[in-house]
């Protein structure tokens, strides 16, 4: 059961995704499309600090505002059009990744509290950009009829930028006030 | 909010939601069999049709669907070296079609009646598994409002920040603002329970 509390935070956290898009995003000139942006990082967040159920319903309710009409994709992109584009597989692995981070946090913390920062690291390392490639390159490899090995290349070039994104969520969340977290 | 949606009264737009949603997963379909490049096109030439249909905004959201040129024309480029120019067009043109399609309906749909007409279809599984469906509406509702107020917070930080110091507000400002946006969700959680409470007697 979703409690309020939860609800609301599942809100903040999409809400936050959305206002990460805002931040322009940078373009390596031949990539056009293929969007790594803040948002990813909000993806790594929403994991961190909801868990893995309430992360993945915080993307899930993000992408469901995008497929209403809303033009909260990084690019002031949105809408159902963006489903069928070739980043569909990258939007639902945004989902996979939250519930991923969520989960390997979880696991860490049990194993050892105390260490937030690097838990929280290794969960946004691991979490926050396997299981986006994993749903990401196949899904483009299928839209655009582009074989793996293709769709692989093209994509991994933004593996970097999400490394940097995984040390500032896990700094974030080391920050955090203990009754917050 | 701003929207993808453009007011108009087309004929697109008096078709309810679900119709149109229908229409698309049909087309997507029929997209996915067909290997005709003369079809593709057609229907290509259809779509296009359709924006125009819509009068000025719709050429003009027609041209604002330029941006996915690169990318899409990038892979087909890409794709004529490995498998040869006219699998790339088709698969050009198939991606080309089923965007504007979709990206159609979000123009031609309000949000609002996009948000009831899945509440419609999904009401009745989220009541047998025992959900309320209004939570769907609720956390919308939320999530939009929650949007501006993060970036009016934002706003409001910076400002706070730039009136204390010379220096640029940076990244340190991010743990402020995300500690007090989860506090804050707290204070409405409480208050929405509240009020629900306040509601059933």
């Amino acid at each position: 059961m979703t409690s309020t509390r939860d609800l609301v935070r599942i809100a903040l956290f999409a809400a936050l995704i959305a206002v990460l898009g805002l931040i322009p995003k940078f373009d390596l000139p031949f990539t056009a499309g293929v969007p790594i942006t803040a948002q990813t990082m909000g993806v790594m967040l929403a994991g961190l600090f909801l868990g893995s159920r309430n992360g993945f319903l915080a993307i899930v309710l993000f992408l469901f505002v995008v497929a209403l009409g809303a033009p909260v994709l990084s690019g002031g992109r949105g809408g159902l059009g963006v489903f069928f584009g070739p980043t569909v597989g990258f939007l639902i692995g945004w989902a996979a990744g939250a519930w991923a981070v969520g989960e390997i946090y979880a696991r860490m913390k049990r194993f050892k509290a105390e260490r937030i920062f690097i838990n929280a690291l290794i969960a946004s390392l691991l979490g926050g950009i396997i299981p986006i490639y994993v749903f990401g390159i196949p899904g483009l490899s299928l839209i655009a009829s582009m074989p793996l090995e293709k769709a692989a290349m093209v994509s991994l070039i933004f593996v970097p930028g999400d490394v940097i994104k995984a040390l500032l969520a896990a700094w974030l969340l080391s920050k955090m006030p203990q009754k917050v977290r | 909010m701003i929207s993808l949606y453009i007011s108009g009264d087309s004929w697109m737009h008096r078709q309810p939601a679900a119709v149109k949603l229908l229409a698309v997963l049909v087309l997507s379909i029929t997209v996915l069999a067909v290997q005709s490049l003369i079809w593709l096109l057609l229907l290509l030439v259809g779509v296009a049709g359709a924006y125009n249909s819509l009068g000025p905004k719709g050429r003009q959201r027609l041209f604002a669907l330029r941006f996915l040129l690169p990318l899409i024309l990038g892979l087909g480029f890409v794709q004529g070296f490995i498998v040869g120019w006219e699998a790339a067009l088709r698969a050009t043109l198939k991606i080309f079609v089923m965007i504007m399609a979709a990206d159609l309906v979000t123009a031609t749909t309000p949000t609002q009646a996009m948000l009831t007409c899945v509440e419609r279809l999904i009401g009745p599984l989220c009541r047998c598994i025992g959900r309320d469906p209004r939570k769907i509406s609720l956390a919308v509702a939320l999530m939009i409002r929650f949007i501006l107020v993060l970036s009016a917070q934002w706003q409001a930080q910076r400002d706070a920040w730039s009136a204390r110091s010379y220096h640029k507000p940076g990244l340190r400002l991010l743990i402020p603002f995300a500690a007090q946006a989860l506090s804050r969700t707290d204070q409405i959680a409480e208050s929405l329970q509240a009020r629900s409470r306040a509601h059933r007697h």
